[in-house]
């Protein structure tokens, strides 16, 4: 149990597994409020795709914000998962009166990848040997997903084969450019039968680059 | 009542003049967001750092909202945020690091738990650092800091 002034949360962390087709998840904070009771002045999501509510409302649907010792109450985030792959945190800033610091309860998302390119993107050393390489498409879902076109934008260097191993499950995008002795960058882009928005399309790049003199700083914490 | 307002007036006047003392040899306040780099979160980085790196060296990510992007992003730097639909912020992300490598990325939002850096700081590193061979960083304080010390 973590003490927050006098309102009292089971956790500060949700997190959430999302299935692939689900839009909107929700994570619940239960509380219990001691002590002389608590005035929430203000509870906002830090940002638009999550939306936080106090439950349960008052008669007038309105939210409870004046809470006596003893009462117990949960808030809701609701997330909204559309625009976003892996894993995510947003958070619930809510503001108690007579408290200088908020507290935050955070929504952790995990949401699957469903059109998975491994790598995503292809690289060259300028001046290397021209070999092929390969990106591999996996699906990661019970239902196939199918490409159903592509493009490159720079074929006439970065050739390409889209190369079928599983309809609808397994791919390999194959690339042999034409001459690494310059520079060059280049996109593809897939098109699938996905009914999900965020998996219709999908993009990998691929680039002919001078090797980096400069080695990587590392003065942040790894 | 006179003799109120003239103590009154050299109060003022006095407190004025040892604030224009301080001010000339302390120097101006220092608005700088605290940042202690051995208390960092993983992946996060204090801009005091980012000073020692070439600046050439680093491309920045405004992971904002487009409009606060335009109106005060870093100059130079690219939109990549959780707003908008990744597939069509990324290219731009990508054109800029394979036209023009750069080593370092660093990522900035506008508040501390705002979320927004370290999920793009997330997908930048897991998708292409590794191939492109970058560093992926996030700002602490995010554009506060920036913007507190004067750029």
């Amino acid at each position: 149990m973590s003490l927050s002034a006098k309102m009292v949360f089971e956790t500060k962390l949700v997190v959430i597994e999302a299935n692939p087709d689900e839009i909107f998840v929700t994570g619940e904070f239960p509380f219990e409020v001691t002590g002389d009771g608590e005035t929430i002045i203000s509870y906002d999501a830090l940002c638009s795709c999550l939306a936080g509510r106090v439950e349960p409302l008052l008669p007038d649907r309105s939210a409870k914000l004046n809470w006596k010792a003893g009462e117990k109450g949960v808030i809701k985030a609701r997330f909204d998962t559309s625009r976003f792959l892996g894993t995510v945190d947003k958070a619930i800033e809510l503001k108690l009166e007579g408290e200088k610091d908020p507290i935050h309860l955070i929504v952790r998302v995990n949401v699957p990848e469903l059109v998975q390119l491994k790598p995503s993107t292809l690289k060259w050393d300028k001046g290397s040997e021209a070999k092929e390489k390969v990106i591999k498409v996996k699906i990661n879902h019970t239902e196939p997903i199918k490409i159903l076109s592509h493009a490159g934008n720079n074929e006439k260097s970065y050739p390409y084969e889209l190369k079928t191993i599983k309809e609808g499950w397994e791919y390999e995008i194959r690339v042999k450019p034409t001459d690494t002795s310059q520079s060059g960058i280049g996109m593809i882009s897939l098109r699938t039968d996905s009914k999900i928005g965020k998996f219709k399309r999908a993009t990998a790049y691929v680039t002919t680059k001078p090797k980096l003199k400069m080695k990587p700083l590392t003065e942040a914490r790894e | 009542m006179k003799s109120f307002i003239i103590a009154l007036g050299s109060l003022l006047v006095l407190s004025a003049a040892a604030g224009l003392i301080t001010w000339k040899v302390v120097g101006a306040p220092d608005r700088a967001i605290s940042c202690d780099p051995e208390s960092l979160p993983e992946h996060h980085v204090c801009l005091s750092t980012i000073r020692n790196w070439p600046e050439d060296a680093i491309l920045w990510v405004d992971a904002r909202p487009r409009a606060e992007w335009e109106k005060n992003g870093v100059k130079g730097s690219v939109l990549v945020n959780d707003l908008e639909e990744w597939f069509d912020l990324e290219p731009e992300f990508m054109m800029q690091m394979m036209g023009n490598p750069r080593a370092k990325v660093v990522v900035y939002c506008n508040q501390a738990g705002c979320g927004s850096s370290k999920y793009v700081a997330n997908q930048l590193r897991e998708r292409h650092a590794g191939t492109l061979d970058f560093e992926v960083h996030v700002l602490q304080g995010g554009i506060k800091a920036l913007l507190a010390e004067g750029k």
